[in-house]
């Protein structure tokens, strides 16, 4: 063996002792831990022990002897070790605390053993021992055999009470729940912790409910079951559990159940107080409107109640301020005590308790005024306000402080209110809210003579947010001799939160700028509201001559105001009736007359131009001339430059007097130098389809303009409507919603004629569904300003009535059957009339409503009022707009109606503004005309005389005529207007009978080649009695007397047919829209009227080269404002009877 | 680590062996007597005694077995041996303890194993015929296992061990008397080591043992 290889061993050994030279192992049996026990402890010190001893069970838990051959030895233990699962307060997961024990000093260790089967650690106060939900690890002492009892642990902390509520009770008298709120209250199994309240000999221990939305489960390997921690504790100290005379603090101490039975530790203190006692009550009567008393005793708590028990009857205090010291209370009730009763005083503390000893005090009921409504109810502070104060009786003479308000549940601060007396109205007060009242609801007293006083709870709102943002008012001047219709716009660009809508019946006021302290707002009459952006209403004449600011009050609160808004003028402020032509083509030079009122000769002239798209464009310059003037009546020669403008744009001509006060015109159009018009823009849709409809025109008040469809058929004369339906229009021609109207025509008719005059619209003519008929009709388009008026109202408690709330009224007047201007018909409704029912207890109460009959422009009574319908919101608090009908007066006589609440509400609502009265039969006409035309004009002699004419039309199936009626009609100074008994037959016949034709009535204020007072009836094309069409135009003046004289012939024909088209006479024109050769088409033409009138020009009917929205044919046509709206009719759509409409400015 | 214990001894007596293998035999003379021996011989014996612990032991019986080589320089006066020796000397006794639940008592027991590998160079007076005396130093390496558990009685618990490998050293001395192929042997040994376990302490395995046995020399 080579030397070599006989070394190999020797390495081999040599390695192997030196790694075995460095090794050092210790192996100890392996432990098997199976419980800990109690698996809930509390990491503090138990109420039954220093401290918790937590046992763990198991085998193989083996101690190591060790240092056996030193002087001092040692044995060690298994070590044990908490590792946190589940934390419970500030604890970490996954921390882990071992549990000390040192072999040195096993005096100091926590652990304990008895056997390899058991082993203990004891969790001591000191220690602070993390809390949570525990894992125990046990660990020989090798270090390496180990055991874990997953989750078997859980070291709570101890219950935490952070608020008992209330925190203060009164158990004299009932029993009482507190609620502890706080953490770490143990429950499990049917185990729930205990509740201590007050030391020895007095303590009582409760046992608590607990609701297991307040507590937590802990995940855990327990005996227990549904092991939770919970935040919240009911105890109930039952009643005379403490007997206290003063207010006792006594400590709350929560404990948990063992093995956990930690105690709480906060100085937690509930009071315990006496029951309050009253020595005496001041004065020793109440008044039936409403009471103050003063309650003297003692124990009386901040927030303590008083209610007055009146045989039954309990009537809450309204407001109440207890004294500092507990010893007096001061009281405030409203209305709701019967007199000649006597009531108990009854002061109950928040805690519940009432006065004692019993019998409570006791009050006489006494008469006096009971204060139920406060109109408006909300009011801005921005301004001074006059309030009503409706009340059953005031009893003169008044106090100083008859009116009162403060905050709503408060007794401080009183503001008084300056008040005066209402003439005719005994049961009413006005009273100023002055400028800068601090906003919030307030209650509202009423003192009178009879020592009484009355008040309201929440009677008044005052708000200080703007957030409503008023545009414009329009006209922004009114005269101070004549009522002033206006209407107020929103911005709808305004930013939020100034964005707010106008609500349904809002209130406006006019308050003067740079008020004085004395100044008070006036309130706009006849508000309504045409929608969420536009409202209309009429400033009443005598209006002071000042610069006001306009406000708005919602009745949801919002508040809009407009600085220096409106101006009332001691002269009339100028009104621009007319501009001819009323069309401009875009170049300079444009003369333009105005007529009028009231120009002034220093006038200033501007327009006020936006183009198609509603954006504002630059104002040409304008020259003008002197106004001249015929008394009131004026006319005005302008000269725009209408370069700077492009077709399609719309200017309003604002004229300017010198005293600052101005009218505006709608609306100048601006079109291609050849007069053309704009192209149309779509409207908004009808309710029904409509084809031979007849449309016009006309105004409830001049600031709420409407258009009209009448009647027509469904596509075809025998699917004849008797319906109409209305929309509103503005300046600028924006359509509001069509509303179809609850009155019918007369019967069905289509294909008839219509023309408006003053509020009455004449419908005349047509097919009847049937065949054609000889009947004519007319409505009058009902005014705001000639409603009832309701004056007043009276209360009454009864045992019937209306329920608490706040209630909205209406009243309208009923005309009688053989009425010439609404036979059978009604009014429109008065403005609403809001009350606000109080609290009766065990009563309720009855409404009187007191109105005026209505009254005409000149203010003398309506003729024809047979009766009248009161309308009544159905509930209490219901919206503003909602009335129905309740009651029905069928004696003109009778102006009041007693609401005991005992009706039930109809279904019925009250017109809506831009309604027409029904439809009043008019005399038969000399002939059956279907497909007429139908036009209006003034006598040329007798003023406020007029004349409506039938002209041609069928007759009969395959018959036309050639002759023409007209109805002489007579205007009175009110407006009314009488007709006359029969129709006339026109002297002279056409030389074409046809049908489906139109008419023009031209004046001066059309053509500057008329001259007044000469009005000319144009009859254009239409169909003969084969349907064949025919392009003959004709031409009549009236003449005194209404005739027409010779129609002439010479104007010129259509150069190509139309028939069933619409119409206007406009700019010096004759327009056609629609209708080319008997059907639906897009076009339009015209015809310039050249000298001498009649005559039209040569080059007349061609074409305007626009194109309507649809082709149209048998629409309605009418002119409101500046606009031409092109209703229904055959169309392109296709529809036999369309719902479109569109209008075009002219 | 018994696994690497025997892994080393029986490469050192392999080594020890194949050492033998290549000594050198001399020639008979003509009597038949042998002469001396020279050159390198194998040594190869057993013996067994008794040990006293210096370190708080109890005494205890020891056995070991030796194997070497005889050098053969000056007589073959020096020798190369590796030792191997067991002892398992033992402790016990009874100690208070507030943590014992049980009476706050407890005994324990504590057995030390000790298995010794020692190499050791010997000086061998070989110039007075039949008596050899020897003297030799050497390393052990001390193999230990303590076992602790509890004594007789109440409350009783488990054992546990724990190991560890120290190093010492050990100091022979004994006189062979030619005895056949080899002789008999007595030895006195004293010898020291560190014991730190946790079981015992801080103490050592130091103590004197004295054994007789029978030496081959080859």
């Amino acid at each position: 063996m080579p030397k070599t290889f006989a070394l190999v061993p020797l390495v081999v050994a040599l390695c192997g002792l030196l790694t075995a030279a460095c090794s050092h192992d210790i192996q100890s049996p392996t432990p098997k831990g199976s419980a800990a026990v109690p698996d809930l402890v509390c990491a503090d010190k138990p109420v039954s022990k220093p401290f918790s001893t937590v046992v763990i069970n198991g085998v193989g838990m083996t101690p190591m002897p060790s240092k056996t051959l030193e002087d001092k030895r040692e044995l060690i233990l298994p070590k044990i070790s908490l590792e946190v699962a589940q934390p419970i307060g500030a604890t970490k997961a996954g921390a882990t605390l071992v549990v000390a024990d040192d072999p040195a000093h096993p005096e100091q260790s926590r652990v304990h053993w008895s056997s390899e089967l058991l082993m203990s650690f004891d969790l001591e106060p000191a220690d602070k021992i993390p809390t949570g939900v525990m894992t125990i690890h046990v660990t020989n002492p090798d270090g390496k055999s180990t055991t874990t009892i997953d989750k078997g642990l859980a070291v709570l902390p101890a219950p935490v009470i952070s608020e008992v509520k209330p925190p203060a009770i009164c158990d004299d008298q009932a029993d009482q729940k507190i609620v502890i709120t706080g953490t770490s209250f143990l429950v499990f199994d049917d185990k729930l912790p205990s509740v201590t309240v007050g030391e020895p000999p007095t303590q009582h221990t409760y046992v608590p409910t607990v609701d297991a939305a307040d507590c937590t489960k802990l995940p855990g390997n327990f005996t227990e079951k549904n092991v939770a921690l919970c935040t919240s504790l009911t105890i109930t100290v039952a009643k005379g559990d403490f007997v206290v005379t003063t207010a006792t603090k006594v400590r709350v101490v929560v404990t948990n159940p063992a093995p956990a039975d930690c105690a709480s530790s906060e100085a937690i203190e509930l009071t315990i107080e006496p029951p309050p006692v009253v020595t005496s009550v001041l004065p020793a009567t109440v008044c039936e409107g409403g009471s103050q008393l003063t309650i003297n005793g003692l124990n009386f708590q901040q927030g303590a109640s008083v209610t007055l028990d009146c045989a039954g009857t309990t009537i809450a205090a309204s407001a109440t301020d207890v004294a500092m010291d507990g010893k007096t209370i001061g009281a405030t009730f409203g209305a709701g005590a019967v007199p000649g009763t006597t009531c108990e005083v009854i002061v109950a503390n928040p805690d519940g308790c009432q006065d004692r000893p019993l019998p409570h005090k006791k009050v006489n009921v006494t008469t006096g005024p009971i204060l139920f409504f406060v109109d408006p109810p909300v009011v801005y502070n921005g301004i001074n306000t006059r309030i009503t104060l409706f009340a059953t009786t005031i009893q003169a003479p008044l106090p100083a402080d008859a009116v009162t308000i403060v905050p709503t549940g408060k007794s401080m601060p009183i503001t008084k209110l300056a008040f005066n007396a209402v003439a005719s109205h005994p049961n009413r007060l006005q009273a100023i809210v002055p400028i800068a009242q601090a906003p919030g609801t307030y209650d509202v007293t009423l003192k009178d003579d009879s020592g009484c006083f009355a008040t309201l709870p929440k009677a008044l709102i005052v708000t200080k947010d703007l957030t409503v943002t008023i545009a414009s008012v329009n006209p922004p001047f009114g005269d101070t001799a004549e009522d002033t219709a206006v209407t107020i716009f929103r911005d709808k660009m305004a930013a939020a939160p100034a964005d707010k809508p106008f609500v349904e019946r809002p209130r406006v006021f006019l308050n003067p700028t740079n008020p004085q302290p004395t100044d008070v707002a006036v309130e706009v009459e006849s508000v309504s509201l045409v929608d969420a952006d536009t409202a209309t209403g009429v400033v009443p004449k005598g209006t002071l001559v000042h610069d006001y600011d306009v406000v708005l009050v919602n009745p949801d609160g919002s508040v809009g105001l407009l600085a220096k808004g409106y101006e009332e003028s001691a002269n009339a402020p100028p009104i621009v009736t007319g501009a001819t032509p009323s069309s401009i083509p875009a170049s300079s030079g444009q003369v333009v007359i105005l007529a009028g009122l009231h120009f002034d000769p220093a006038d200033k002239i501007q327009l006020i131009c936006e183009d198609a798209a509603g954006k504002a464009v630059a104002a040409p310059s304008v020259t003008s001339a002197a106004p001249t003037c015929v008394g009131a009546a004026c006319t005005q020669s302008i000269t725009i430059d209408g370069s700077s403008l492009a077709a399609g744009d719309v200017c309003v001509v604002r004229l300017t007097n010198a005293d600052g006060t101005y009218g505006d015109f709608s609306a100048i159009g601006v079109t291609t130098p050849s007069l053309n018009l704009n192209s149309p823009k779509t409207g908004t849709a009808m309710n029904v389809g409509r084809r031979a409809l007849s449309a016009a025109s006309g105004n409830a008040t001049p600031a709420a303009r409407f258009v009209y469809a009448l009647g027509g058929d469904d596509g075809t004369s025998a699917g004849a409507l008797d319906t109409t339906e209305f929309a509103s229009v503005d300046l600028f021609g924006k359509m509001g919603p069509w509303t179809q109207q609850k009155t019918l025509l007369g019967g069905k008719r289509t294909l008839a004629g219509a023309a408006t005059v003053g509020r009455y619209i004449y419908l005349v003519g047509g097919d009847d569904g049937a065949g054609p008929t000889d009947t004519a009709e007319r409505a009058l388009i009902l005014s705001p300003r000639e409603t009832p008026v309701v004056q007043d109202v009276d209360l009454a408690l009864d045992k019937n009535g209306l329920d608490v709330g706040e209630w909205h009224y209406r009243v309208s007047a009923v005309f009688a059957a053989n009425d010439t201007d609404n036979p059978g018909g009604e009014s429109l409704p008065s403005d609403a009339f809001s009350i606000k029912i109080p609290t009766f207890p065990g009563k309720k109460i009855t409404v009187t409503l007191v109105w005026s009959a209505p009254v005409d422009s000149l203010g003398a009574p309506l003729a024809g009022v047979v009766g009248y319908r009161i309308y009544r919101s159905a509930m209490p608090d219901a919206a503003p707009g909602t009335e129905v009908l309740v009651h029905t007066v069928n004696d003109p006589a009778t102006l009041t109606f007693t609401d005991d609440g005992t009706v039930v509400p109809g279904v019925e609502t009250p017109l809506p503004t831009g309604s027409t009265g029904a439809w009043l039969a008019l005399p038969k006409l000399g002939a059956k005309r279907s497909g007429l035309a139908v036009a209006a004009g003034n006598d040329p002699v007798i003023p406020g005389k007029f004349y409506i004419y039938a002209l041609l039309g069928k007759s009969a199936a395959a018959t036309v005529n050639t002759s023409y009626d007209f109805l002489a009609v007579t205007t009175a100074p009110n407006g009314r207007q009488t007709v006359a008994a029969a129709w006339t037959a026109g002297a002279q016949q056409s030389i074409t009978g046809r049908w489906q034709l139109g008419a023009w009535t031209a004046t001066s204020a059309v053509s500057s080649k008329i001259t007044a007072p000469d009005t000319f009836i144009y009859l254009g094309g239409g169909e003969l009695a084969n349907n064949t069409t025919t392009g003959k135009v004709e031409a009549g003046k009236i003449i005194a007397g209404g005739d027409l004289g010779a129609l002439d012939d010479g104007p010129k024909d259509f150069s190509s047919t139309s028939a069933g088209y619409g119409v206007c006479a406009a700019n010096g024109q004759l327009f056609v829209f629609g209708g080319a050769g008997g059907s639906p088409s897009g076009g339009a033409k015209s015809a310039q009227i050249v000298a001498p009138a009649p005559n039209l020009a040569n080059n007349s009917w061609n074409s305007e080269g626009l194109s309507m929205t649809h082709g149209r044919y048998l629409m309605g046509s009418s002119v409101q404002s500046a606009f031409i709206f092109l209703l229904g009719g055959q169309t392109d759509e296709p529809a036999n009877a369309s719902k479109t409409t569109e209008l075009v400015i002219w | 680590m018994m696994r690497r214990l025997v892994l080393a001894s029986l490469g050192l007596a392999s080594w020890l062996v194949s050492s033998a293998a290549l000594a050198e035999q001399g020639p008979a003379d003509a009597s038949g007597n042998r002469p001396r021996r020279e050159g390198v011989g194998l040594l190869a014996g057993a013996k067994v005694g008794g040990l006293i612990p210096f370190g708080g032991l109890g005494p205890n019986g020891t056995a070991g077995i030796e194997l070497g080589v005889v050098l053969p320089w000056i007589h073959r006066s020096f020798a190369l041996a590796v030792d191997l020796d067991y002892a398992a000397p033992k402790a016990s006794g009874s100690e208070t303890d507030p943590r014992i639940a049980t009476g706050g008592k407890y005994t324990w027991h504590l057995t030390q194993q000790e298995l010794n590998l020692m190499p050791v160079v010997m000086y061998r007076l070989t110039s007075l015929g039949r008596v050899t005396p020897f003297v030799g130093v050497g390393p052990r390496i001390y193999f230990l296992q303590s076992t602790v558990r509890s004594d007789e009685g109440l409350p009783s618990f488990q054992e546990t061990t724990e190991k560890s490998t120290k190093v010492g050293f050990g100091v022979p001395l004994g006189v062979e008397i030619q005895l056949g192929p080899g002789g008999l042997l007595a030895e006195l040994l004293f010898q020291y080591g560190g014991l730190d376990h946790t079981a015992t302490g801080v103490s050592n395995t130091g103590g004197a043992s004295l054994a007789v046995g029978y030496r081959f020399l080859l």
